[in-house]
């Protein structure tokens, strides 16, 4: 294409960085003709995914422009846009996109020359470099989530990345990456019902209970961890662009299930037994092998109230000593 | 949202005169327009924001059907609320909308008109594919208390309330001092008048002391609030005084009978001593006496479980001593904040070679100013401390931490508080030598220049130039080196007593609350920087980016009285527009949860800079904004890892479709 006829998508707050465009109009100032704006109430309005969308779109470059430091109409905004963009830059480097298709810069209303000046500089800049892959056809998704992951892995397939993803991780609010403590786990699968997008799923069979655990999916909610009876898990907030992309879903915990003597029913773990067996200690070893609502039935006690039934059951075995 | 209807999308490009026209081919755009499916109407128009243009479009709403339309023009800035009143007389919401910039961000910056016609094809493209995804946003009214809680008793707070029970408003008026009054509550006249400050103030301290809608709260601060509704919930918390302010007759028994002498005047800084149960100051307002726990006999030994003294209360005769009170806590709501939690002096202690600590002829401006108030530490008369007695000379030193590697900034006060000193001290002792050594003398302001003038005229030396030194000579003197730029000359002046016009700073408490009320700091980082942020520094002086909440006085930067009682009433009148019809509405167009989908992780809450939203929910939580805190600015929405939250006509779903109808074109545009 024509280099006059390439885009630039700019994002601009309503509050600077519009203005300053509108006056560098009034004051008679140029900048390339590839641009093209979008106004937000504030540059932190500015979503990851719609700058990725612009470049997936066939824009050759894309700015956010914001307030000064310190001067943002809304408190920080420009700050988190600022984190934003170093985040995309880091991610576009990791997947063997040029960063330079994509910049943040800041100025103030009354700083029309700075912004063409930027902006001169940025379309100039991006102009020049190679023509980005051709990813349109592969974005289709309308869910955010997938349709970031859409664009990710189109252009880590395009450049080649795909295959020697780098393993450091990228920090990000929103992602997040788990780390289960072996020792601590008893795979009660709290955290799989806790989980509201899947990244934790539980697969039962008739012996055996396995959990799964997949990154692209975690949200680093942290509801796992409010979950786990046991602290077992502790949350990284990042991406690891190998198993993000990949769409990995791994095992990362697992024991057998153990049945009710009375009922039959699947009702914990083996893992849950060795860890609550010397609460039992006291008690007749029957008891440990049945199911909640059968040990209900059986001791016809609130099994949920246990200090009670030890109590209770302390009493009794005392009295069968005498 | 979309594709219950199908959109029928009118669009209007404007010429503006040759103004678009001469650059963009507006026929060719509103033509190319025509080929879009979404399309049902496109025309160009001269105009678009005349009467005719305007009715062009209602016409067009009425004949066509058109839902959704798209205006190419000028900025939005100026002209969108022009069209959205356009949509709303006929019947449409005025959020259905989409206006395209293709003058001052197109045909004013580029020339090419070919390009410049691609370009305002791409723009109005892109406005379409949005257009259709535009809901409609409605408002919802929210009840208001008519009561304002003004944080701060100094002429500004006092103000700010005086005028809101004008308007009928309920009004709190707290302070941290036993007395209400502030720092021109100490001072004995006013530049550039030279009226007296109790002759101005007292009056007004006392009407808001006796207006019947109007509660003083003396020893008092906030501790927290939070948003509820349109209000704000307010925990406050008074110390006890240890008077009874009803049965106080201001006798000055218990004064007489106090045997503890030594408790500095804190409200005179620190000049002179009170008793341990004293007046703040003559005229202080509530007229009743306080008793510092610090330096009262009995409270000092009560926690000990001795009993001792307490001969105020055994001899005063309304019986208006009570050691019973303890700390009060007060929740209450009120419907909008004023703060103005004035300012404070820099310590000048950290100057060493202004040996500020190691002579006590060597004061703060303040301090000087203090000597002349005749219900202040010395009655009146100038002394000089070392020796009691009237100095024979004196010197002001002007931007002591001020314009600085201290402080960048003006005092703003400082030249007419030295110029007025000067005054005072000539007029109560003629032959007095007095300097001035100044950076720049600013005396901007009505009356400021020509009471400068007249100063001069009465024999000061202005000296222009700051000390390099000030040295304590063995009999006392003070020697002070200062170069005058003036004259260009090393000048080595003695004299009796210096004072040191300091600069000013935000109040020691001012950062908290700041913090409490949800208001910026003016930059970011340093003591210095807890003056509260205005929304804009011209056009929003006295609102802040807490809606509700609105600041005067020298809790926003350094002034004079005149400039602080102007915003006190500027900050009266914003409050006032926000409580008076008892309502406050908000368009609904704040950031929204799908609380189906939202995991509760809390980004959102980690970057709204507002603090508008909350989780909440015991097992699954969800993201809860609160409407009126919100400002949409749609960060959240920017971090919502599932895309729940989203900020009405900035969504995903919305955005998306622009960016795909600006990047569509290719194929048309090539062939052109």
């Amino acid at each position: 294409m024509k280099k006059e006829k390439e885009r630039v998508i700019g994002f601009c707050c309503n509050e600077c960085a519009y203005a300053a465009a509108d006056l560098a109009g009034q004051s008679g100032m140029k900048y390339p003709v590839n641009v093209r704006i979008i106004r937000t109430p504030c540059s932190g309005t500015t979503d990851p995914l719609w700058v990725l969308d612009g470049l997936a779109q066939g824009a050759k470059g894309v700015f956010v422009s914001g307030c000064l430091p310190d001067q943002c109409h809304y408190g920080d905004g420009n700050v988190h846009m600022e984190e934003s963009v170093v985040f995309l830059r880091t991610l576009l480097k990791a997947i063997g996109i040029n960063p330079k298709h994509i910049i943040s810069y800041l100025n103030s209303a009354g700083m029309p020359e700075a912004f063409s000046n930027s902006t001169s500089d940025f379309v100039k800049g991006v102009l020049s470099l190679p023509t980005l892959p051709n990813i349109k056809s592969e974005v289709k998704s309308a869910d955010k989530r997938e349709r970031f992951l859409e664009i990710l892995t189109a252009y880590a397939k395009a450049t080649g990345k795909i295959d020697k993803l780098d393993e450091k991780p990228i920090p990000r609010e929103g992602f997040g990456l788990i780390t289960v403590d072996e020792d601590k786990c008893v795979s009660c699968g709290s955290c799989g019902y806790l989980c509201e997008t899947n990244a934790i799923t539980i697969q039962e069979s008739k012996k055996h209970r396995k959990m799964y655990f997949a990154h692209y999916l975690c949200t680093g909610c942290e509801a796992c961890v409010r979950a786990c009876p046991t602290e077992a898990i502790t949350v990284n907030k990042e991406i690891h662009l190998k198993p993000f992309l990949d769409k990995e879903n791994n095992q990362f915990a697992g024991s057998q299930l153990v049945t009710c003597s009375n009922c039959a029913d699947k009702f914990a773990t083996v893992a849950i037994l060795e860890k609550i067996e010397d609460q039992f200690e006291l008690i007749d070893s029957e008891i440990i092998s049945l199911c909640p609502s059968c040990i209900r039935d059986v001791v016809g006690e609130d099994f949920v109230n246990l200090s009670r039934y030890l109590e209770a059951a302390n009493i009794a075995s005392e009295e069968k000593a005498k | 949202m979309t594709g219950e209807i199908k959109m029928k999308v009118g669009v209007f490009v404007c010429h503006c005169g040759k103004n678009i026209a001469g650059t963009v081919d507006v026929k060719k755009v509103s033509e190319e327009m025509k080929k879009n499916p979404l399309v049902s109407y496109s025309t160009d128009y001269m105009f678009m924001c005349s009467k005719s243009g305007q009715e062009l479009i209602a016409q067009t709403i009425k004949d066509k059907g058109i839902d959704r339309v798209v205006v190419a023009a000028c900025t939005p800035k100026l002209h969108e609320k022009t069209f959205r009143r356009v949509l709303q007389k006929n019947n449409l919401n005025p959020f259905y909308l989409e206006f395209v910039n293709i003058r001052e961000q197109n045909s004013w910056i580029h020339s090419d008109m070919k390009l410049a016609t691609i370009k305002a094809i791409d723009l109005v493209n892109g406005a379409i594919e949005r257009a259709t995804t535009l809901e409609a946003i409605d408002s919802t009214e929210y009840p208001v208390e008519k009561k304002v809680l003004v944080v701060g008793a100094g002429v500004a707070g006092i103000q700010a309330a005086l005028d809101l029970v004008e308007k009928d408003i309920e009004v709190y008026l707290i302070d941290i001092d036993a007395t209400i009054g502030g720092y021109m509550a100490k001072l004995d006249k006013t530049f550039p008048t030279n009226d007296c400050s109790a002759c101005i103030l007292t009056p007004k301290m006392n009407d808001a002391f006796t207006h019947p809608k109007i509660t003083v709260m003396t020893l008092t601060e906030a501790v927290s609030a939070q948003r509820v509704g349109g209000n704000f919930e307010v925990e406050l918390v008074q110390h006890p005084r240890y008077v009874d302010i009803e049965k106080c007759r201001s006798c000055y028994t218990c004064i007489e009978n106090c045997p503890s002498k030594k408790r500095p005047n804190k409200f005179f800084d620190n000049i002179g001593t009170t008793k341990a149960v004293f007046f703040p100051f003559a005229q202080s307002i509530p007229k009743a006496v306080v008793i510092d726990q610090d330096y009262c006999l009995y409270l000092k030994n009560r926690d000990k479980g001795r009993d001792v003294c307490r001969r105020c209360e055994k001899n005063c005769p309304s019986g208006a001593i009570d050691f019973s009170q303890t700390k009060k806590h007060i929740t209450m709501e009120f419907g909008a904040i004023i703060l103005a939690t004035g300012f404070e002096d820099f310590d000048p202690s950290i100057i060493e070679e202004y040996n500020y600590q190691n002579s006590s002829d060597i004061v703060t401006n303040s301090e000087f100013g203090f000597m002349f108030n005749v219900s202040g530490p010395t009655d009146g008369k100038l002394i000089r401390p070392s020796t009691n007695k009237a100095p024979k000379s004196v010197a002001f030193i002007q931007c002591v931490g001020s314009r600085d590697d201290i402080a960048e900034y003006c005092c703003n006060i400082g030249c007419m508080a030295s110029l007025k000193h000067a005054y005072l001290t000539l007029k109560q002792n003629p032959d007095t030598k007095v300097y001035i050594c100044y950076s720049d003398m600013r005396t901007v302001g009505k009356g400021y220049e020509e009471y400068y003038k007249r100063i001069r005229q009465m024999g000061v030396r202005f000296i222009r130039g700051k000390p390099s030194q000030i040295d304590v000579l063995p009999d006392r003197q003070l020697q002070i080196k200062v170069y005058d730029s003036a004259i260009e000359k090393l000048e080595n002046i003695t004299v009796e007593m210096a004072a040191l016009q300091v600069g000013l700073r935000p109040s020691k408490k001012a950062g908290e609350v700041r913090k409490i009320f949800g208001v910026d700091p003016s930059s970011s980082g340093g003591e210095m920087n807890d003056y509260f942020k205005e929304l804009h520094p011209k056009l929003e002086p006295v609102d802040t980016k807490a809606a509700g909440v609105y600041i005067c006085g020298c809790a926003t930067s350094p002034k004079t009285i005149t400039s602080s009682v102007s915003e006190a009433k500027a900050a009266a009148s914003s409050a006032s527009s926000r409580l008076i019809t008892g309502k406050i509405t908000i368009a609904n167009n704040t950031a929204q949860v799908n609380e189906e989908t939202c995991v509760g992780c809390g980004a959102c809450v980690e970057v709204c800079p507002f603090d508008a939203i909350e989780l909440q929910g015991p097992i699954k939580r969800v993201a809860v904004v609160n409407p009126t805190a919100c400002k949409k600015c749609g960060t959240c929405a920017s971090v919502c890892p599932t895309g729940s939250m989203q900020l009405p006509h900035y969504r995903t779903i919305q955005i998306l479709p622009q960016i795909k109808g600006i990047t569509d074109k290719n194929l048309e545009v090539k062939e052109s």
